[in-house]
């Protein structure tokens, strides 16, 4: 019986690790940020400008720096990743298809400095020429690559979306004589939708959390973004930038606020999509 | 007359997206071979220095990728011999030995791990450095272990995943086959149900490592600098490829230097795919040998 | 005519619904017991309470009582200080599909020797040769016993399985519609095989062809809504 009991308690042991290393990194990022909570500041930082001349550490530039350029990203990536996957799942599933499939599965292998290298110096130059003002580093540069870095994800998403739809509701569309669009919108979209939103929230999770593509094209200027041709930071991006500050500083402590901030919308994309899964357990 | 309209342009919308994309995808790349196919040399990698003296550590490269490219791969090492057992084991336990509720819960858990951002992450290894430099360790300061540990920490998630939906996935009839002569639980584990999802948590492991070769955010908190040569032991600084990349975006000297960044951008994407490539080729070539029926 | 299995009062509950209502029944010694019955109601679940392989199925649950005659003893198997791996060595099974494992015929014959940590002895070799020549297989496999075992033929595979289950030489034998996805000449083999091994093991025989049970079996039951009707 102890022999069967051993393996069991290493399994459990390595998961009560992984579940604990989960819970350290907020555990630390709250311990650390302690002082801000002890002196009451914490909610207010979030809607405060930064401006550390004036004694003001808010982080509200970046909270709204990093949820312009994200939605600016789901914008543009969602309508391209519904057409290619609808391209891919339902207009060609063969041939030109799987060749595309192919294509958007190995760009999920491109790193993501890459887009933020190729974004310094080809679309700064290009926004800058095509707007002529500004630097070209702002929301406008940062969302479309941080869309076209979000599309593969989301693409692949769908397209696992779209195989959820049993096959003899997509057998009786076409005994019926539906065309492609009807068969889309009347039996594709109604069984997907739940699965294609989990992977809306999902991508838009992964917009808020990148770093450095944010960090190397939207300029990071410390002031609530105006337009979207304005530079802006994000949370991601602030962390980057201040970890070179002295330690004992509130500056340094605001870092980890981040952290708590970035946490709690992970958390929140969790449970969102948990929801959805969940209400969708009727059967 | 009115769908058939609709249906043309719902076709036409999907080429169109489909255009899109490969565009972009296709002007990202080719931008950077155009700019970048010149570098492409030995002296990219090793710099002045000749190939076998600065393969076998006997003199330093000082211009040339090298070093980055060594630690890197002392980074994905070290990552993934600490990944694999702890995402292994934990996959095992969710898939096999978890009650509903607590898979429930965990599975919660480590969604959020997997879903938080990488600075975070990298975020956590510099406070852990910082927390174990007071308390602890004086002469502790960010390097490759605790990098290391910070990229293992992002990958493991994705390594729990795979190995709890590779056993979970397996058919009633192989679950069953081994019980049924008497096995125990982690005979059967360890005899049948591995081996039969090898194929996938083997791709799974190479693609844990193609994250841990292009992560930036992480290593950047946690120890990675400019210039420091091939790592000297796990407590030192190191160099690595997209750190590299980052580096030079902002500040690079002059032009060679700025070329050097586009050839370590091609470097940097040729090792991505290589890796991409292995783990699917390896998903394919397993997996129709341990599916093989007659 | 000694008693070998005794099934007292059982009942089998998968979710809320009750696939097996409260079974009695007894199987004599060193005879072939089929099962025969309508599909889907609980013929297969029969054969899983005798070895608790059901265990590993989610929602099920047990009542009642089972005991087996194992030496000179009638045990319960359902006792908790009974090890369910000491049982599946006494009690072998054979799939209606036959799951042979991915590794060589002579691996896989060896396999429930390698769960007990014989399967490296001096007379492994013997034994594998000796449960193989049980299942008329040996002369067909006996030059290529290092190769992938599914290479076999459908019929061959299952004759594999039915070795690897008699190597430990268990004392009750369950097989479940073994020759259902076979054909007419492997059936025979597998028919005259069992007619062999009755001799010195119980067996428990599920099937859906009622002239293979009038062939072989010793006693018929029928299973029919839960219930058992003994037929002849």
């Amino acid at each position: 019986m102890v022999r069967e009991k051993f393996p069991k308690f290493v399994f459990m042991g390595a998961s009560l690790l992984s579940v604990g290393i989960t819970l350290a990194i907020l555990g630390f990022m709250v311990a650390l940020a302690y002082p801000l909570f002890a002196r009451g500041m914490f909610w207010k930082m979030l809607i405060q400008p930064w401006s550390p001349d004036q004694d003001l550490f808010g982080l509200g530039p970046m909270i709204v720096g990093t949820l312009s350029i994200a939605s600016l990203a789901v914008c543009i990536s969602l309508p391209i990743s519904c057409g290619v996957a609808c391209f891919v799942g339902i207009i060609h599933p063969r041939g030109k298809g799987r060749t595309l499939r192919q294509m958007v599965e190995a760009m999920t292998a491109i790193p993501t400095v890459i887009y933020g290298f190729v974004g310094i110096f080809l679309l700064v130059p290009l926004v800058r020429e095509l707007f002529s003002q500004g630097s070209g580093m702002c929301i406008f540069s940062a969302g479309i690559m941080l869309g076209v870095l979000i599309s593969p994800t989301m693409i692949l998403f769908f397209i696992q979306s779209f195989t959820l739809v049993p096959q003899p509701y997509l057998n009786a569309a076409d005994a019926l004589g539906a065309n492609t669009v009807q068969k889309f919108f009347y039996i594709v979209l109604p069984c997907a939708w739940k699965s294609m939103a989990t992977g809306l929230i999902l991508s838009f999770g992964r917009a808020m959390g990148d770093t450095l593509i944010a960090l190397m094209i939207s300029g990071n200027a410390v002031g609530f973004p105006g337009s979207l041709l304005d530079s802006a930071r994000t949370l991601t991006a602030h962390i980057g930038l201040i970890i070179a500050a002295d330690f004992d500083s509130i500056e340094f402590k605001t870092l980890f606020v981040c952290g708590i901030c970035l946490y709690a919308m992970t958390g929140i994309g969790v449970i969102l999509v948990r929801f959805l899964a969940g209400k969708g357990r009727v059967k | 007359m009115k769908s058939s309209l609709w249906d043309k342009g719902f076709h036409l919308f999907a080429w169109g997206c489909s255009l899109v994309l490969v565009a972009a995808v296709s002007i990202i790349l080719g931008f950077l071979i155009v700019k970048g196919y010149h570098t492409l040399a030995p002296s990219l990698i090793f710099g002045d220095t000749p190939f076998w003296e600065a393969l076998l550590l006997r003199r330093q490269v000082f211009d040339g990728l090298f070093p980055a490219m060594v630690g890197t791969l002392c980074l994905i090492v070290l990552a993934i011999v600490f990944a694999i057992p702890l995402g292994l084991f934990t996959g095992i336990f969710l898939a096999e030995y978890a009650s509903p509720k607590v898979k429930w819960l965990f599975s919660l858990v480590f969604d959020i791990l997997a879903g938080i951002p990488s600075i975070v992450v990298g975020l956590f290894g510099f406070s852990i450095t910082l927390f174990l430099h007071h308390c602890f360790f004086d002469r502790l300061y960010p390097c490759l272990l605790i990098s290391a540990l910070s990229l293992a920490f992002l990958v493991l998630p994705y390594m729990i995943r795979t190995t709890q939906m590779a056993l979970e996935n397996l058919p009633m009839d192989v679950r069953m086959t081994a019980p049924s002569l008497g096995a125990t639980k982690f005979q059967n584990i360890f005899y049948v149900l591995l081996p039969a999802s090898l194929s996938i948590i083997v791709s799974g492991i190479i693609l844990s490592i193609g994250r841990c070769a292009e992560d930036t955010a992480v290593i950047m908190l946690t120890g990675a600098v400019a210039t420091a040569g091939i790592p000297r032991s796990v407590f030192a600084s190191f160099e690595a490829l997209p750190f590299y990349i980052y580096y030079i975006s902002s500040q690079y000297a002059d032009h060679s230097e700025l070329m050097k960044g586009y050839g370590a951008c091609l470097v940097l994407i040729f090792i991505c795919m290589i890796l991409f490539v292995l783990a699917h080729w390896i998903k394919q070539r397993l997996a129709q040998k341990l599916l093989y029926r007659s | 005519m000694q008693t070998k299995i005794k099934i007292k009062n059982f009942g089998f509950y998968y979710n809320a619904h009750q696939v097996l209502k409260n079974i009695s029944m007894e199987i004599v010694k060193n005879t072939i017991t089929a099962v025969t019955g309508p599909s889907g109601q609980g013929k297969s679940t029969l054969l899983f309470t005798l070895n608790r392989l059901w265990e590993t199925m989610e929602g099920a649950r047990v009542t009642g009582r089972i005991e087996i005659l194992f030496g000179e003893k009638f045990q319960n198997i359902y006792d908790p200080g009974f090890r369910v791996s000491t049982l599946r060595r006494r009690v072998g099974m054979v799939f209606q599909m036959p799951n042979p494992l991915p590794m060589s015929i002579y691996k896989n014959v060896v396999f429930p020797l390698k769960l007990k940590g014989a399967d490296k002895q001096a007379d492994t070799p013997f034994r594998v040769e000796t449960a193989l020549k049980r299942c008329f297989l040996w002369e067909e496999v006996k030059d290529r016993l290092n190769e992938d075992a599914r290479t076999l033929s459908g019929g061959q595979q299952q004759r594999l399985c039915i070795a690897r289950a008699l190597i430990l030489n268990p004392e009750v034998l369950l097989l479940d519609e073994p020759t259902s996805s076979l054909d007419d000449i492997s059936c025979k083999m597998i028919e005259e095989l069992l007619v062999e091994v009755k001799k010195e093991c119980t067996i428990l025989l599920v099937s859906h062809y009622l002239d293979q049970v009038k062939r072989i079996a010793d006693t018929g039951m029928r299973l029919s809504q839960g219930q058992m009707i003994q037929e002849w």
